[in-house]
């Protein structure tokens, strides 16, 4: 093989040597004096007989720090150099080195670069001139070491301190100039003398390394589905949490935000459904399992995602699902002290407005549902129409309240016109960041440091609630000697937070108040009658209505705090050159303490002295409650590579893991508060309750890898884990699972030459693996435990008793689910890596899931029993594809997609009578099975002349309803024997999956100013949202929105929802009709950035100052109904917010 | 290179340790089979848990039924039911037997004297009958269970429907032999059973299934005579223990502060704080401040729900005679004219001027009119039965009120009524028990040959006047307690409910309407009116015909059974649907 590099490629290790000395050279500019003194002090001693040049400058490397540049083609290699030298300076054996060989070299500091004189006669026969060129990077920093050949030959230089070379060239000639870690550039010649060439940084980064389970590899040499996304994801960006920065970022990383409340987590998935029973990816953080939203976003270095049963096999019975890995920051050997701060603050309201019907619109339509559902006239006394019309036409000079004793001796009646979305939210909130890092390193040990502090500030209007979060983190690592290592981590996580308790907690579990801490606090029943404050200024409800505004501002408030302390340490041993072994035994500590004050207050009527409290939050309480986890992990692996001939690349790595938790919990409450605003457990006078639990798991596990390599060309692993989870009966404890995984490098053929210069590097890869699912439900799923009410709702000899209750059913087969995983995928590299394209296609089989089996009769009584009773299989594929490029005028630009997509199916269930209530084998999973509708009845004799509707509603329809198509012809609207032979008039609608999900990133950079933009969204997906909200009416309580406004009248025949009738449930109907496209595209984040000019900067001190503004959720594209939001899917969720960021982020 | 060695055997060595019994761990906070059943305590807390399954505070109960009319129609009674699919859409769950079974089959591992463990073996199997009778009324037949079922019991599991005779005879086991270990109402801790609530409940499913027999004329065993003598034994043993009367309700117990003339010695007895010593409780279910609370003060009269025309017209007048006959009867013009001189009963459950509405500091308000809103109750009779006159009493989950579970009462009318069944109503069986019922609202003793209401509602068939005394008595007596559209399945009398007054509400007169605000009646917006026999009726359904189709019921009409759910029938074949669903 003709060999076009000119450099030989030394072990990857020097490589990344270089790149990391090459990089500290130029950010952290040493000074000429401390380069110098190296040399100069270092002593070596160099003894060779009849070996080759190269040979003898390994030598030297491997006992010092130096570097040698040179060109292998260059220097007399064939000579044999026999060589004895003790103590001396690397000077002096420079010299000998010369004398034996003709070349020549400079020395500056731990750099040498070696030239020969034969160089100068190379090619002379040709018309050659000499050229002289200067080699830097886009920041004007000289690139030292860089290779420059003519292209089609073997002839070449590289670059000396300063970045420049000189280099005969004949006519017409064209560089081939490349640098590892650069992306490699074709230069013309013609007519020059003197040529700049700028690299650009390799941001594809063939060469990076990425974190897999228990090591790292290059990206090269994957041979799995492993996705790692920098820590730069989530800078400057106004997140709460990891999980929001990562959505999208990732494809197929599927992360659901819950709600927008302070303080609120959201949930990760990888490759779509999992199981049945649930199941979610593993995450690590620093290889031990840490609740990702406790931890520093700033604070991350990167994170890995094994998507593939191959990558995460070595994690065994928790990995089922994949992986993520989440590194941390570490300091950097021989680094001066770098203080980077960063900071922003933000500004927050509903990314979505929702307007419930005004007071007109509101009487009209309840009166509407109230005929329509053969009640007759008003629905309220007439006087109320009669004021709240007033008020409604003239509100400065009516009141929304209005007394009349005939009615109720001592309430208000309610005739206002209250919007309660603005009501109960305010237009914005400001919450803030502040993240302050020192790191850096010595010869021998690195440090990293950092504080984090975030500050989240809720949108409630009445209620006062908050999340903070603190973080410090520290990262030592030591060389005690050659061979031993020693790191340790602390890290300490601490979070804050307060929301209106809503008068729910343990002291008062019946009190459905329908507000708490996470939860909408736009109820269902919220009449726009209701003012928010009678016209006396107390709060309105008068003991008959909840009004959140009053619950959130006096009801008292929960306030929790978490505790989260993780130790490390961990020891690496290199005995000898190829083996490490490493321990590591990680502590950790979480506490979470909950205060619940449900306060009492008066709910104040109209005539004095007739307030009574408000009952779901009377007798006043506290409820203290106390988590108290213990988790600690030790894993002890040894790795051992080794090159055999050059060409056979071996790595094996094997390894014992264990890890326990311990939780506890229990609270104590007491209710009768001496003081109602000090919510004291020693200062209460009233019952007393309390309850506690305890539980554990375990999980231990031998695993080993095998990776081995030849010629960087056809790639293969191994891996295995013997695992055992104490989550399974003691006989059904241990299983093994193996997965095995491999890769062709195509593009590193002969063939793919020709190629090579459009189309950089391919590979193609393919991985099986199986691993077992430990996640299944509760911690003893196998033993049936008896419920026990520590105080039932009935009094027995004057108390609320215990109580026992009887065991659910557990099946006696209970054993592991396994999930099987066929990969396959390529990665591709094009047009000089500015083009990089990764596509993975997967299917993975679910087997023997715990679920509830086949149904069974309900005599039994019980709920069928979780038994390995149903197979899954999902399928999907992503891609992404990535484009980079700097323009030579430095404006540098990328755009970068991901798109995933997944389907689920079951293939094995019991079900005997094809119940579509049920799974079956062949059901997508997400299947809406539903009636089709035609419209709206626009007559009672449509009605008359259509198939009878009655099964689903036994009233009478009539003009407005809504029209079912009779699928199966039998002239009749009904689902037969809800099976799938005879579903009836049933059939599927659609489906809920999310498919499609996609990202899209697009930025530049240029002159200082950076840009970019991230949207995020589903392609496709149905859904059928139903609930009080979509409908209007559902029942009399409930309060519609403005979208429910547009039902059938004999006025509105094209109207889209039937005619209002809270008793017609025939009305709401799973049905193609309503059936929702929730499908959506969300800009989530833009930023807009400024760095200052270094040299201005530089004078005062300062490294780098980088200024912006950013916005989350700005923007949302959907068809959706405009009353939900398409991520949510609910609007009776605390909404999610859209931000407004400014922040700088400062380094010294 | 010592420390390299001690460093690397360290790790070796810990590896070692560790695998050791690593996931060998066991549950920290749960009872499991292995860990129960060892003491009589843990049959005591077993059976705490099937407590909630006995009668529970509402005002809803009578909803379906010809005494009360409510917001939305009714689809039972306009026969518009459609066929429920799931299990627990249609009450076929059996849960609650599976748990009453669970402990029978396991309390055997407790060794004690049978007398320490019986009375928890009484409760559950109480509990179990109690279950199985809700079921026998609803379904007729039903698959009886005496293990907790387990998933490869599949010939149970799969098995046709028992007959209702069959499963009547293990209730009635069920329930003599909870009669026989339960201990005496005085010796039993305060909210437990007792002898007497498993002699009312036994009195009770046997006067239910003995009459259901008899009306609709089913044979087999036990015969219709034989259970409606069971019924009298077990009343008449309720009666003979001498701890029960019927006690007049202390206006102190509920804060109430009746008018001159007007004592509410009926309705008290409902807003009693404690009713563990009131002699009329057989068996209380207890609600305490502070600790636990019900709800029946906020719905009382304000759910909607209002009492029927036909309901009303049912109260005799204060002679003992039927408004039809007596001279007493002052017409229904007015609300007030309609419950002058009548039932004293009458009064006390219906809202009116002459029962306060609210006490406040020794001040009594009364509502001007009765609410006649949707959101009221939409027939213009509030029923305030259980609505108390103190305002604490009426917020959201803040009554404290007990609730009878078995109230004495219901064993008199349970043996005046059997009594006449079997033709053995003697003037000496009414004075033990109607008469009591009317001594304490002050009404004339009914005799053993009352007069005949000329305007007797139709219940399909014709009885003696004394027998339909007796019905009248037990439905004004026991109104919205629950027990009214069972008599009327018991009895066959369906018909009942082709009477338009079952579903109207007061006369509307222009009396009425000068009496509240204008616009309540008629009009577009207003409350709409309906002439029926010359007079115009508040009328809660003008979607409905007062000769609904629905309102009629055949002679074996589907409604006297519930329908099975279609998933079940599906899932079991050996299930068959109920005639006529």
């Amino acid at each position: 093989m003709n060999k076009k590099s000119i450099v030989t490629l030394p072990a990857l290790k020097r490589a990344i040597k270089v790149m990391k000395i090459t990089v500290l050279l130029l950010c952290v500019c040493l000074s000429q004096a401390i380069a110098s003194s190296y040399a100069q002090t270092t002593s070596l001693s160099v003894s060779a007989k009849n070996e080759t040049l190269e040979s003898i400058l390994k030598k030297i490397e491997k006992q010092s720090d130096f570097l040698f540049f040179y060109n292998l083609e260059e220097v007399n290699n064939r000579v044999k150099i026999s060589l004895s030298k003790k103590d001396c300076s690397i000077k002096e054996i420079m010299d000998a080195l010369s004398a034996s060989t003709g070349i020549t070299y400079t020395i500056k500091d731990r750099h040498i670069v070696l030239a020969s004189p034969l160089n100068e006669t190379a090619g002379t026969q040709q018309n050659t001139r000499k050229l002289k060129g200067k080699i830097t990077d886009t920041r004007g920093e000289s690139i030292i070491g860089a290779n420059v050949i003519l292209k089609g030959t073997n002839t070449g230089t590289i670059t000396d301190f300063d970045g420049n070379f000189t280099l005969d060239v004949p006519q017409g000639a064209t560089l081939l100039v490349s640098y590892i870690g650069y992306l490699s550039q074709e230069v013309g010649t013609a007519n020059k003398d003197m040529i700049e060439i700028k690299l650009r940084e390799d941001t594809q980064k063939l060469e990076e390394v990425v974190v897999v389970g228990y090591g790292t590899q290059r990206k090269a040499n994957l041979t799995g589905a492993v996705a790692q996304v920098s820590g730069d994801v989530l800078e400057s960006r106004p997140i709460a949490n990891l999980s929001q920065g990562l959505q999208g970022v990732v494809p197929n990383l599927n992360v659901s935000v819950n709600s927008g409340a302070p303080g609120q987590s959201s949930s990760f998935n990888i490759r779509g459904t999992t199981s049945l029973n649930g199941g979610g990816p593993l995450v690590l953080v620093n290889n031990v399992q840490m609740d990702p939203d406790l931890i520093n976003p700033e604070d991350i270095a990167s994170i890995s995602v094994l998507k593939d049963a191959a990558s995460a096999a070595i994690y065994g019975a928790r990995a089922a699902y994949g992986v993520i890995l989440i590194t941390t920051k570490n300091g950097t050997k021989e680094q001066k002290p770098q203080i980077s701060l960063s900071t922003n603050g933000y500004w927050q309201s509903p990314a979505k407005t929702i307007e419930t019907i005004n007071s007109m619109e509101y009487l009209n339509m309840i009166d509407l549902a109230y005929q329509n559902g053969g009640g007759s006239g008003h629905y309220y006394n007439p006087v109320i129409y009669e004021y709240a019309e007033k008020y409604f036409n003239d509100p400065a000079n009516n009141s929304p309240v209005y007394y009349d004793p005939s009615i109720d001796p001592n309430k208000y009646q309610y005739v206002g016109n209250t919007n309660w979305w603005d009501e109960i939210y305010k237009n914005s909130s400001f919450s803030q960041q502040y993240n302050l890092a020192v790191n850096g390193g010595s010869e021998n040990s690195t440090y990293y440091a950092s504080l984090g502090y975030n500050n989240i500030g809720g949108i409630l209007k009445h209620g006062d609630d908050k999340y903070q979060r603190f973080n410090a983190n520290l990262n030592l690592s030591s060389d005690i000697t050659k061979w031993l290592n020693f790191s340790g981590k602390v890290m300490y996580n601490y979070t804050k937070e307060q929301h209106p308790a809503g008068g729910t907690s343990a002291a008062n579990s019946t009190a459905y108040a329908g507000v708490s801490a996470y939860s909408g606090y736009l109820k269902n029943d919220l009449s726009p009658l209701m003012p928010v404050r009678h016209p006396d200024g107390n709060y309105a409800g008068q003991g008959s209505y909840t009004n959140p505004a009053a619950i959130q501002a006096q009801g008292g408030n929960t306030y929790g705090k978490k505790n989260d302390l993780w130790l490390t340490g961990a020891l690496r041993v290199t005995p000898f050159d190829g083996l490490t072994l490493n321990a590591d035994y990680t502590f950790n500590s979480y506490g979470q303490g909950i205060k619940t004050h449900v306060r009492r207050f008066y709910d104040y009527t109209a005539v004095a002295g007739t307030e009574g409290y408000y009952p779901w939050t009377n007798p006043n309480s506290v409820v203290m409650s106390d988590d108290e986890d213990y988790y600690t992990s030790f894993n002890a692996f040894a790795e051992y590579a080794k090159t055999i001939r050059e060409d056979h690349s071996f790595k094996i790595m094997g390894g014992y893991n264990q890890e326990y938790k311990h939780y506890k919990f229990f609270y104590s409450g007491r209710k009768g508060l001496i003081d109602n605003d000090n919510p004291a457990l020693n200062l209460a006078v009233g019952d007393r309750l309390m309850n506690a639990n305890e539980s554990h798991w375990s999980v231990n596990g031998f695993f080993m890898r095998l990776n081995y390599d030849y010629k960087h060309k056809y790639l293969l692993e191994v891996n295995g884990r013997y695992d055992g989870s104490s989550k399974f009966p003691k006989n059904d404890r241990y299983a093994f699972f193996p997965s095995l995984s491999a890769a062709w490098r195509i593009s590193e053929e002969g063939f793919w030459e020709p190629l090579k210069s459009g189309w950089n590097d391919l590979k193609i890869r393919a991985s099986y693996g199986s691993l077992g699912n430990q996640a299944v439900g509760s911690n003893f799923p196998y033993l049936p435990t008896y419920s026990i009410n520590t105080a039932m709702g009935y009094i027995l000899n004057g108390e609320t008793p215990v109580s026992v209750g009887s065991s659910g059913l557990v099946s006696p087969s209970f054993t592991w689910e396994t999930v099987n995983q066929v990969d396959l995928g390529f990665d591709a590299l094009f047009l000089n890596s500015r083009l990089a394209a990764s596509f993975d296609w997967y299917t993975r089989e679910t087997k023997d899931m715990l679920t509830a089996g086949q149904a069974l009769p309900a005599t039994l009584g019980a709920n069928v029993p979780t038994e390995n009773a149903a197979d899954l299989k999902t399928y999907g594929f992503e891609v992404s594809i990535g484009w980079t490029d700097q323009l030579s005028n430095g404006f540098k630009y990328w755009a970068k997609g991901v798109l995933s997509d997944y389907q689920s199916e079951i293939t094995r269930f019991t079900n005997p009578t094809g119940s579509i209530g049920q799974y079956y084998v062949g059901r997508k999973i997400g299947e809406i099975w539903g009636y089709r509708s035609n419209g709206l009845f626009q007559s009672d004799e449509e009605v008359a002349s259509s198939p009878k509707q009655t099964k689903l509603w036994g009233g009478s329809w009539g003009a407005g309803d809504v029209k079912y198509v009779d699928l199966n012809n039998n002239g009749e609207i009904e689902w037969g024997t809800n099976t799938l032979d005879n579903p009836g008039d049933k059939t599927i609608i659609g489906n809920s999956t999310p498919r499609y999900s996609f990202g899209i990133t697009a930025g530049f950079e240029y002159k200082g100013f950076d840009f970019e933009m991230f949207w995020q969204g589903i392609g496709k997906r149905d859904y059928m949202v139903g609930g009080v909200h979509f409908w209007g009416f559902t029942s009399q309580w409930d309060t519609p929105l403005k979208e429910s406004l547009d039902y059938w009248t004999p006025q509105n025949t094209g109207a889209y929802f039937p005619r209002p009738n809270w008793n017609n449930g025939g009305n709401r109907q799973t049905t193609d009709r309503y059936l929702q496209d929730a499908s959506y595209a969300r800009l989530k984040n833009v930023t807009l950035g400024y760095t200052f000019p270094k040299v201005w900067m530089n004078q005062i001190g300062i490294s780098k100052l980088r200024i912006y503004v950013s916005g989350e959720n700005l923007f949302t594209i959907t068809d959706m109904i405009d009353s939900f939001d398409p991520e949510t899917l609910s609007n009776m969720t605390y909404p999610i917010n859209k931000k407004l960021a400014v922040g700088l982020n400062l380094t010294f | 290179m010592k420390l390299k060695n001690i460093i690397l055997s360290g790790l070796f060595v810990s590896v070692l340790i560790s695998c050791e019994g690593v996931t060998d761990i066991s549950p920290k906070d749960s009872l499991t089979d292995a860990s129960y059943w060892s003491k009589v305590e843990d049959l005591k807390l077993y059976a705490n848990n099937l407590y909630t399954n006995l009668s529970a505070p509402g005002v809803d109960k009578d909803n379906v039924s010809d005494n009360c009319i409510t917001t939305n129609y009714s689809s039972y009674l306009f026969n518009e039911t459609t066929i429920p699919s799931t299990a627990s859409e249609a009450g076929w769950t059996w849960g609650n037997i599976r748990n009453c079974n669970f402990f029978l089959t396991r309390y055997q591992k407790v060794q004690a004297a049978p007398s320490e463990v019986n009375p928890y073996v009484a409760e559950v199997r109480f509990f179990r009958a109690l279950d199985y009778f809700g079921k026998i009324k609803q379904f007729g037949d039903v698959p009886w269970y005496d293990k907790d079922l387990q998933t490869a019991d599949t010939d149970e599991l799969y098995k046709p429907r028992d007959t209702r005779d069959f499963v009547l005879g293990k209730i009635i086991e069920d329930l003599e032999f909870a009669i026989q270990w339960l201990p005496d109402a005085d010796k039993a801790e305060k909210g437990r059973l007792n002898k007497d609530a498993a002699r009312t409940q036994l009195a009770r499913v046997c006067l239910h299934e003995g009459t259901y027999k008899k009306y609709h004329a089913l044979t087999g065993t036990p015969s219709a005579n034989e259970l409606i003598k069971k019924a009298a034994d077990n009343a008449l043993a309720v009666m003979q223990t001498g701890k029960y009367e019927i006690v007049k309700g202390s206006d102190a117990g509920s804060g109430q502060l009746p008018f001159e003339g007007y004592p509410l010695y009926y309705s008290n007895q409902f807003v009693q704080e404690d009713l563990t010593t009131n002699k009329e409780c057989i068996l209380p279910r207890i609600y305490k401040e502070g600790l636990l609370y019900h709800q029946t003060g906020r719905q009382a009269g304000s759910s909607g729900t209002g009492l029927s025309k036909d309901f009303i017209e049912s109260f005799l007048c204060k002679d003992g005679n039927p408004i039809a006959v007596s001279p007493l009867y002052q017409g229904d013009n007015t609300l007030d004219k309609e419950i002058t001189n009548r039932d004293p009963r009458l009064y006390q459950v219906v809202d009116n001027l002459h029962k306060p509405y609210l006490v406040m500091n020794g001040v009594r308000q009364t509502n001007p009119y009765a609410n006649v809103d949707g959101s009221g109750a939409v027939t213009g009779y509030p029923c305030v039965k259980f609505k108390s006159p103190l305002q604490s009493q009426w917020e959201a989950n803040k009554t404290t009120y007990d609730w009878f579970v078995y109230r004495y009462a219901e064993v008199l009318l349970i043996y005046a009524e059997a009594k006449a069944e079997l033709n053995e109503c003697t003037q000496q069986v009414l004075d033990q028990t109607i008469n009591l019922l009317r001594d304490r609202v002050g009404m004339p003793h009914l005799t053993t040959s009352p007069v005949a209401d000329p305007q007797a509602v139709d219940y399909g068939y014709t009885i003696t006047p004394l027998l339909y005394e007796i019905r009248r008595e037990r439905r004004i007596e026991l109104i919205t307690e629950g027990f009214r559209l069972d008599d009327i399945k018991r009895w066959k009398a369906g018909k009942l409910f082709e009477n338009p007054k079952t579903f109207l509400g007061i006369v509307v007169t222009n009396e009425v309407i000068a009496n509240y605000p204008a616009g309540v009646f008629g009009g577009a917006s207003g409350r709409p009116v309906i002439e029926y026999q010359g007079k115009s009726y508040l009328r809660p359904y003008p979607g409905k015909s007062l000769s609904d189709a629905g309102r009629k019921w055949t002679a074996t009409d589907k409604r006297y059974l519930s329908p099975l759910p279609t998933d079940e029938i599906t899932l079991n074949s050996n299930l068959k649907q109920n005639p006529g669903w």
